[in-house]
């Protein structure tokens, strides 16, 4: 009777509805956890990248921090070296200035500062005449020695253990120390 | 005009005691003059004078006295003190305290030759800080702020990550604006060579070592030259911020080496003890450091310190950080208990105070809530720390709802606002921005110190909501 299938048909029909209407709400689900999985690993990688690029960037910031100071330290070295070859050049040149009545003043106005009888004075070879007739025009008793210096004299005082350094060695050091500065300027211009 | 020459060589040493010397017939040495040592078999060693009496002058020798023979070694005074060539030439490179190169790179070459005792601010010149410095720590920049010109210590403990702290703002702090004005003085006062390898390789790994200057001395080398290290690294910082107008911040580690250094000088010196077996004048000497620190009027730079001592003990009573505290504005408290939870930096902001904080902070300075959201959490984090005491004593369970919900607070505030990574950089934004999302844990109701505008503005739960 036509009933019956009637019957099988709304039930079959109920039933496949119902097995649709499952699969559609499985299929929505599936894509929900598709999409969150997806968005998660997405997020995940796109934070290991940026981790990655600040990482990298990083490295490359030291590795050209590094390079600068490196790079520095053997400019520094170089215009140390050329400036130390201007301090020997200075030094080679010092003789003429040993001739000037200048530094015969000079070794004058030191000795009749410090000089006492019974020191023992150091000069250059090349000062032993200048500095024994200024020793005799000051009438000071003191014995003469030869030691290798550019220039000036050393005055000991053997009862005290003392030393007086007034030679050109000290001077000069010090006052090229002072203006090595200008030194700079000049060789490699204003920085 | 310039200056006498006036070098004496004498060879009169009549007597050599541990790192001292004496020596006779000097009638005209001056405190504090430097001094050359020669031996005899050429070497040559520096020292300073420590001592004038009675014909008699005392010299403490900074490479110590070993193999110095009275008989045959010669001493010369140099007729000025201790004068280092200081210039911008120092930044991304090691000195020792008297000037020398560290970094196997030649000596200084144009710059200025400066007395590294300096010379205190004229009080009337000073400038108030008020500007804020970004360390990039939250724990710091959220809660005990630093701005320029203030003087904060960071109180470690041994075998806390003092060192990494140190190295991680050195690298980080920046003055808002003016990111490429800023540099840091690194004072390293008697360190070990593994913690001196640590931070070079820091420094030059993370690209920071451009703008930093170091002057290293080692906790081998003698007492003196850990005397030094602090007073040449910040002639440096006077230089680099009141001539060349930049702003600088000079950290100082471990100034408890300082302190240590001149118990010993003082206890050769048959000085009478005062507390601790620290000089009696540890107070006055530790002053002469951290006031060079600060602002003046008229010039651009400035110089903010940072020193950091290790308590011996945790003892926050003994006397380096007490006397410490007392000069500077405020400290950093490092706290055992939170790092051996694993959080670095262990940073107690309960035990910490920056007491000039709150005059660089807040609208056209960080942020219009920074102050009102350190206030609530400072509140809330007091509470949370009580509230744990509660939990111990009667249980979790027996806690109401919202003293659980302090409990989760704390918990969040340690592990997301105090917690960072090394080289993790947070700017002031994102430092304010996770004391809110921690903040959100708490009912809306219990943030009774901050203003309603900011939480309908700020609160996550209103955030970018109109």
């Amino acid at each position: 009777m036509a009933t019956m299938e009637e019957l099988l048909d709304e039930v079959i029909k109920k039933a496949l509805d119902e097995i649709k209407r499952n699969a559609d709400q499985s299929f929505e689900e599936a894509k929900r956890i598709v999409d969150k999985t997806y968005n998660d690993v997405l997020q995940s990688y796109s934070n290991k990248v940026r981790d990655l690029i600040t990482k990298t960037k990083e490295e490359i910031e030291g590795e050209r921090a590094k390079l600068d100071v490196e790079n520095k330290r053997l400019v520094a070295s170089e215009k140390n070296y050329w400036i130390e070859k201007v301090y020997e050049g200075v030094k080679d040149k010092i003789d003429v200035l040993l001739g000037s009545e200048n530094y015969k003043k000079g070794l004058e106005g030191v000795l009749s500062r410090e000089a006492k009888n019974d020191v023992i004075i150091y000069c250059n070879s090349k000062d032993v005449d200048t500095v024994s007739s200024i020793l005799n025009k000051l009438k000071i008793k003191a014995k003469l020695k030869e030691e290798k210096m550019l220039g000036g004299v050393k005055i000991e005082f053997p009862d005290q253990g003392l030393v007086k350094d007034f030679s050109l060695d000290l001077l000069l050091s010090q006052v090229f120390e002072a203006e090595k500065p200008k030194v700079a300027k000049i060789l490699f211009g204003e920085e | 005009m310039e200056k006498t020459i006036n070098v004496r060589e004498y060879s009169n040493i009549s007597s050599i005691r541990g790192t001292l010397m004496v020596i006779q017939g000097v009638t005209d040495a001056a405190y504090n003059e430097l001094v050359q040592i020669e031996l005899p078999n050429g070497e040559k060693r520096r020292g300073i004078v420590v001592d004038s009496y009675l014909g008699n002058a005392v010299v403490q020798v900074f490479e110590g006295t070993t193999g110095i023979s009275p008989s045959s070694s010669t001493v010369k005074f140099l007729g000025r003190g201790l004068e280092v060539k200081i210039s911008d030439e120092m930044l991304g490179r090691i000195f020792s305290p008297l000037g020398d190169p560290l970094d196997a790179g030649p000596p200084v070459i144009s710059g200025e030759k400066r007395d590294i005792n300096g010379s205190a601010i004229n009080p009337a010149v000073r400038e108030y800080p008020e500007e804020f410095i970004q360390t990039g720590i939250s724990a710091i920049d959220g809660m005990n702020p630093l701005l320029r010109g203030q003087k904060l210590p960071i109180y470690s403990g041994s075998g806390l990550p003092g060192n990494i702290l140190a190295a991680q703002i050195a690298k980080q702090a920046t003055v808002l604006g003016e990111e490429s004005n800023f540099a840091v003085v690194f004072g390293a006062i008697g360190i070990r060579y593994d913690e001196a390898l640590f931070f070079r390789k820091f420094f030059e790994e993370t690209g920071a070592i451009n703008r930093v200057a170091m002057i290293m001395s080692l906790a081998n080398e003698p007492p003196m030259t850990k005397i030094l290290t602090p007073r040449t690294a910040l002639t440096l910082a006077e230089y680099l911020a009141f001539e060349k107008e930049m702003h600088v911040l000079a950290i100082l580690i471990d100034m408890t080496n300082y302190c240590e250094a001149l118990r010993e000088i003082s206890a050769s010196k048959e000085e009478i003890p005062g507390r601790g077996g620290y000089p009696g004048y540890m107070y006055t000497d530790l002053a002469t450091i951290y006031e060079r620190a600060g602002k003046v009027k008229g010039k651009k730079g400035s110089i903010t310190q940072m020193p950091i001592l290790t308590m011996p003990n945790d003892d926050m009573t003994h006397p380096i950080p007490d006397l410490t505290g007392y000069i500077t504005e405020g400290q950093i408290v490092l706290d055992r208990a939170l790092y051996n939870k694993g959080i670095y930096p262990p940073i107690n902001v309960l035990m910490s105070l920056s007491r000039l904080g709150k005059d660089g902070i807040g609208e056209g300075k960080t942020r219009e809530d920074h102050k009102d959201l350190q206030n609530q959490l400072f509140a809330s984090y007091a509470r949370a720390i009580d509230t744990r005491g509660l939990a111990a004593i009667i249980g979790e369970d027996s806690l109401s709802e919202v003293d659980k919900k302090y409990l989760l607070f704390g918990e969040a505030f340690e592990r997301k606002f105090i917690m960072q990574g090394v080289n993790e950089n947070r700017s002031v934004e994102t430092t304010l921005d996770i004391g809110w999302d921690v903040l959100s844990i708490l009912p809306e109701s219990e943030l009774t110190n901050i203003k309603t505008s900011y939480i309908k503005k700020y609160h996550p739960a209103y955030r970018g909501k109109k």
